[in-house]
């Protein structure tokens, strides 16, 4: 009897180490990551990364080309990087594209989970990862530098041209060197962040979830003014001739002064939740609510149109030449394409 | 209306543990004993009811009726109603705190689930959760998920040097304690009749005992080891349970002699008690 007992832990034992082989990640709840380049839409989303045309919707190449791997899941919004197209997936590898035909080129597999885009500047991939470190790599995929903090990272890294600005899920906003991933400053910010900073005019302006617009001296760090929002802040602002405009998770759009911090004007939209990036167009900006909603805000705080989708809206909108383009979470079509003035152009995939 | 009963007093009392405590390995443990410390007098209703029950099933006149009555339905279970109110045993005695237990436990995972935000729309929707008054977003977020060689929102592997692959400590171990559990907690069956009602239901609870362990197992090496925690905790706990109640079948562990098959027995009337707490492993 003694012998059948240890038989049975035995085979738990092997079994547990078989399945540890084909025992894939958790299955996740994110966001599609959209992005576009020339004439190509770039959608990740779940198992998959697909390349779209942006003048009809129809696909030129999906990644991988045959069947998704089970576990392995796209979320980042791919990025160019010369020929190649970039996609980080939530089971620790970045994957280099031909931006042609969608065929890897190089793959590594050594980091954690890519919830955030990588930021290619002067010829260096700088990518955020969620096991609390930034990597550095050439263009051909080879490991230059690995920066280490605390938290995940789930923002994407902006530049000014020199530096590379990275947010931390630590409360910490890095300043890090591209070339070889020395930190030149960081400061605390009292908040998580989620989404990247917006740069310029020698500044830094960082939204974070304890609800807070920061605005820093790009060159050391040091914090200029703090405005405090309504709510948590899930969006990267956008600055726009001295404005900053952003949207917080309670419905506000915000328009502050860049030089001041001292708010210009507040739209209240109930109900509308708002998250990821606006999109810039020359009469206004194109905000996505959690409640489906395309809503486009003039520079005066005034409410133009809204188009409402099947779905709920976390990615923000991309502009693309004449389309805005907007990932959906949660709908029968995962990316649709508008006209600038809000007419639907097309979906992916497309519906009879 | 489940969130706003269950789901987020949940995690709020989930995430206080956690601002006391600042390690979420901790923090899970701490609040499954809690909850389970909860819901201890709704077990033990349970286990005393499921222990009348499996007690009259031993009992010399059921086995009568069983046998009297078993082509006409309706006056078996007329005979049994009037012997079950004879003996003082309420038959929804130990459905109904498993009943009001069973959303607590759902609950309970959830919230352990919803806590472990691995991706920006998870943590945006645990965000919404918090009570503002009680937590503070800014200082709790992120939570530290690192808890001994875990990373608590991904399945738990143990890297150790010169092998090339990670062990699943966390699995074996869950198995290992749910198949413990399944075995201390089963009654030990009464008759050796195949046809026999109670132990069809013996031989199902064998089947059982013999898959949950590697559904748990599997369960614990792919998903979040936060929720593995959780799994380990919960067999721990309900062996302890049923050992405080005295309802732990020790003998189950052992070789079993052939002499071991159990007699009917003559029920008497229940009082305030349950009708037998001594293990049945121990002669």
């Amino acid at each position: 009897m003694k012998a059948k007992y240890i038989t049975t832990i035995f085979m738990l034992a092997i079994l547990a180490m078989l399945l540890t082989a084909c025992g894939g990640a958790i299955p996740t709840n994110s966001i599609p990551g959209v992005s576009a380049a020339g004439d190509t839409a770039y959608l990740a989303n779940a198992g998959e990364v697909y390349a779209i045309r942006l003048a009809d919707g129809g696909l030129n190449w999906k990644y991988p080309a045959e069947k998704a791997e089970a576990g392995r899941y796209y979320y980042a919004a791919p990025v160019i990087a010369g020929n190649y197209l970039l996609a980080g997936d939530y089971l620790n590898s970045l994957h280099a594209l031909s931006a042609n035909n969608g065929s890897q080129q190089w793959i590594y597999t050594q980091a954690g989970r890519f919830v955030a885009s990588p930021l290619v500047v002067n010829d260096v991939i700088v990518a955020p990862n969620s096991n609390r470190s930034v990597y550095g790599f050439d263009l051909n995929g080879s490991l230059l530098w690995k920066f280490g903090s605390t938290e995940p990272f789930w923002a994407q890294p902006v530049t000014d041209g020199t530096l590379a600005f990275v947010a931390g899920m630590d409360h910490y906003l890095y300043a890090i060197q591209p070339v070889d991933g020395s930190l030149v400053w960081k400061t605390d910010l009292e908040g998580a962040m989620a989404y990247p900073p917006a740069v310029g005019d020698g500044k830094v302006y960082q939204t974070t979830i304890a609800s807070e617009l920061i605005a820093l001296n790009a060159a050391n760090g040091s914090i200029e003014w703090r405005f405090k929002a309504d709510s948590a802040i899930w969006m990267q602002p956008v600055l726009r001739d001295g404005i900053l405009y952003f949207g917080d998770i309670q419905g506000n759009v915000y328009a502050v002064d860049e030089a001041t911090g001292t708010q210009k004007w507040k739209l209240p939209m109930e109900k509308e939740p708002l998250m990821g990036t606006p999109a810039v167009l020359e009469n206004g900006l194109v905000f996505s609510s959690e409640s489906g909603n395309i809503i486009l805000v003039d520079y005066n705080g005034m409410k133009q149109w809204n188009r409402t989708i099947d779905g709920k809206l976390y990615s923000g909108v991309v502009l693309s030449g004449e389309t805005l383009l907007v990932g959906v979470t949660k709908g029968k079509v995962a990316l649709v394409a508008f006209d600038l003035n809000g007419n639907q152009k097309w979906v992916y995939p497309p519906q009879d | 209306m489940w969130d706003a009963l269950i789901i987020t007093p949940f995690i709020n009392a989930l995430l206080f543990i956690y601002s006391l405590v600042g390690n979420f390995g901790i923090a899970i443990i701490l609040f499954t004993i809690l909850i389970r410390l909860i819901t201890h007098p709704l077990m033990a209703s349970q286990i005393k009811g499921s222990k009348a029950m499996q007690t009259l099933q031993q009992d010399k006149r059921y086995i009568e009726i069983q046998t009297k009555y078993k082509d006409d339905k309706e006056k078996l279970a007329i005979e049994q109603q009037k012997l079950m109110k004879e003996l003082g045993i309420n038959p929804f005695a130990s459905c109904l705190p498993t009943l009001i237990q069973f959303p607590i436990i759902i609950g309970l995972y959830q919230a352990i689930i919803q806590a472990m935000a691995s991706t920006p729309l998870e943590m945006m929707t645990l965000t919404r959760h918090i009570y503002p008054g009680l937590l503070k977003v800014s200082s709790l977020i992120p939570l530290n998920s690192q808890f001994l060689w875990m990373e608590l929102g991904q399945p738990e592997r143990l890297n150790i040097p010169g092998i090339p692959f990670g062990i699943p400590v966390l699995a074996v171990v869950v198995a290992l304690t749910t198949y413990l559990q399944s075995k201390l907690i089963t009654p030990a069956t009464s008759s050796s009749n195949p046809s026999d009602p109670n132990n069809q239901a013996a031989m199902m609870g064998k089947m059982m005992n013999l898959y949950m362990p590697f559904l748990m197992g599997y369960m614990a090496l792919t998903l979040a080891s936060g929720l593995a925690i959780y799994f380990f905790t919960s067999n721990l706990i309900g062996i302890g349970q049923y050992a405080l109640l005295g309802q732990m079948n020790l003998g189950n562990l052992l070789p079993k002699k052939k002499a071991d098959v159990k007699q009917t027995v003559d029920v008497k009337p229940v009082q305030s008690k349950p009708v037998s707490t001594k293990p049945k492993g121990k002669k």
